[in-house]
């Protein structure tokens, strides 16, 4: 017999194929070396983990929907706002590394912080706008707040030494309503596409099992 | 592959021919029967299925890439290179699956087209991989080492099956591909055999000295005794 016709036989049996026959040729092989039946442990052992390890590996596969199918310049447009944005993340990422609170006294807008500023009348200064931004988008649910911490991207020494010119980035939380999400991968070409993004909804309605 | 080759991968199973398998032989001619028409039955159903997907059904695509997404996955797992995210590269398959599909006119064609596709995301994620990797002066055996060394594999998997999973990335191709579709969703040989496009008795061939392989291995490494 063959090594081959012996691996043959132990695959039949592991995989749950093997005939009356194969299990006699297989039981006479055995009588003749002993080492068979470890070997044919050995590949079911192996087979065990292998399947567990390999089914737990391709699990992330239940996840993966197709993604929409919008037409392609619609996946274009979409794919060079994302990619703007997420030039601006990537930045802001090496930024927030370099987060500080910064300590000084800017200006405040007539009418104090958003939440106390004056809605109405006319628009004094682009912190004024500001803030009746950020009030009217509270009102309508959109705008949640400006965070206190700013991000803090270069200082530099004014000229006349009376000051620094600084620049940072403010951030403003704020919720918006999507059909879709989408994030982004790159296509069989090696082109940056949007994909889909499904997110699993779990349900609170608990009821009781018993 | 050579046609010596294939000769010898069909030399165990074809001295073994005429044994059915247990399945087969333990049902009886009847329960044989049975299987072989519930068998027939959900190709028929598949085949129906493809082409309604491939004649534009949107329902239909989905049916299908949710039948075959699982094992798509295991021949990205066989392809990819280490540190590659095994969902992004199957959100890519999917990406071509939704555009490009439709341009196949046989439906017996959906399972090997998947795979090629499968193995072009996995095996352009390498060449970015290692073009990167020049760019930035890293080995190109560890391309994205900068990263920290991610090994693809799911970090739940438990150790022993980690370390055999990664032994199994050393199987050459003809061997790594057909076990890890055994060892996912546990596909029958015909079903292999329609994704690779060789026969059944080379599949049974090529799991066979593959696990022997995997055996040997596991050994060497420590794994099994």
């Amino acid at each position: 017999m063959s090594e081959g016709e012996l691996d043959i036989l132990i695959t039949r049996v592991v995989d749950g194929r093997a005939s009356h026959e194969d299990w006699r040729r297989l039981e006479a092989l055995a009588g003749q070396d002993a080492g068979v039946w470890r070997d044919l442990a050995q590949a079911q052992r192996d087979d065990q983990i292998l399947r567990r390890a390999v089914g737990m590996a391709v699990g992330v596969a239940a996840s993966v929907e197709l993604p929409a199918p919008v037409a392609h310049e619609a996946h274009r447009a979409r794919f060079q706002v994302g990619e703007r944005t997420r030039r601006v993340a990537m930045w802001g990422g090496w930024a927030a590394a370099a987060l500080v609170t910064l300590a000084f006294v800017s200006k405040q807008p007539p009418g104090g912080t958003p939440q106390q500023a004056n809605t109405g009348g006319p628009i004094l200064s682009a912190a004024d706008a500001l803030s009746k931004y950020i009030a009217q988008g509270q009102r309508e649910g959109r705008v949640i707040n400006e965070m206190p911490d700013k991000v803090l991207v270069n200082t530099q020494p004014l000229a006349d030494g009376q000051g620094y010119d600084v620049v940072y980035f403010r951030l403003i939380m704020e919720r918006d309503r999507v059909p879709d999400l989408y994030r982004f991968s790159s296509d069989e070409l090696g082109q940056p596409v949007p994909v889909r993004v499904v997110i699993p909804q779990i349900s609170t309605n608990v009821t009781n099992p018993l | 592959m050579t046609q010596t080759e294939h000769r010898v991968d069909y030399e165990p199973a074809e001295a073994l021919r005429g044994s059915a398998p247990a399945r087969e032989a333990s049902c009886g001619p009847d329960g044989e029967g049975v299987i072989a028409r519930f068998e027939q039955a959900a190709r028929r159903s598949e085949d129906r299925e493809a082409r309604a997907a491939l004649a534009g059904d949107e329902e239909s695509l989905q049916a299908l890439w949710k039948r075959h997404r699982r094992w798509v996955a295991a021949i990205l797992l066989a392809h990819k290179p280490r540190w590659a995210d095994l969902d992004d590269l199957l959100q890519e398959v999917a990406l071509a699956v939704v555009r490009k599909m439709h341009e196949l006119r046989d439906p017996g064609a959906v399972r090997p087209w998947l795979r090629t596709v499968a193995i072009n995301a996995a095996h352009a994620a390498g060449r970015s991989g290692a073009k990167r990797s020049r760019d930035i002066g890293l080995s190109e055996e560890d391309p994205h080492a900068e990263r920290n060394t991610r090994s693809g594999i799911s970090p739940g998997v438990p150790e022993a099956g980690r370390r055999l999973m990664e032994l199994a990335m050393e199987l050459p191709d003809g061997y790594r591909e057909p076990l890890l579709l055994k060892a996912v969703h546990n596909l029958s040989y015909r079903e292999i055999g329609s994704i690779l496009g060789l026969p059944e008795t080379t599949i049974e061939t090529r799991i066979a000295r593959g696990r022997r392989q995997l055996r040997e291995l596991a050994i060497e490494h420590g794994i099994s005794e």
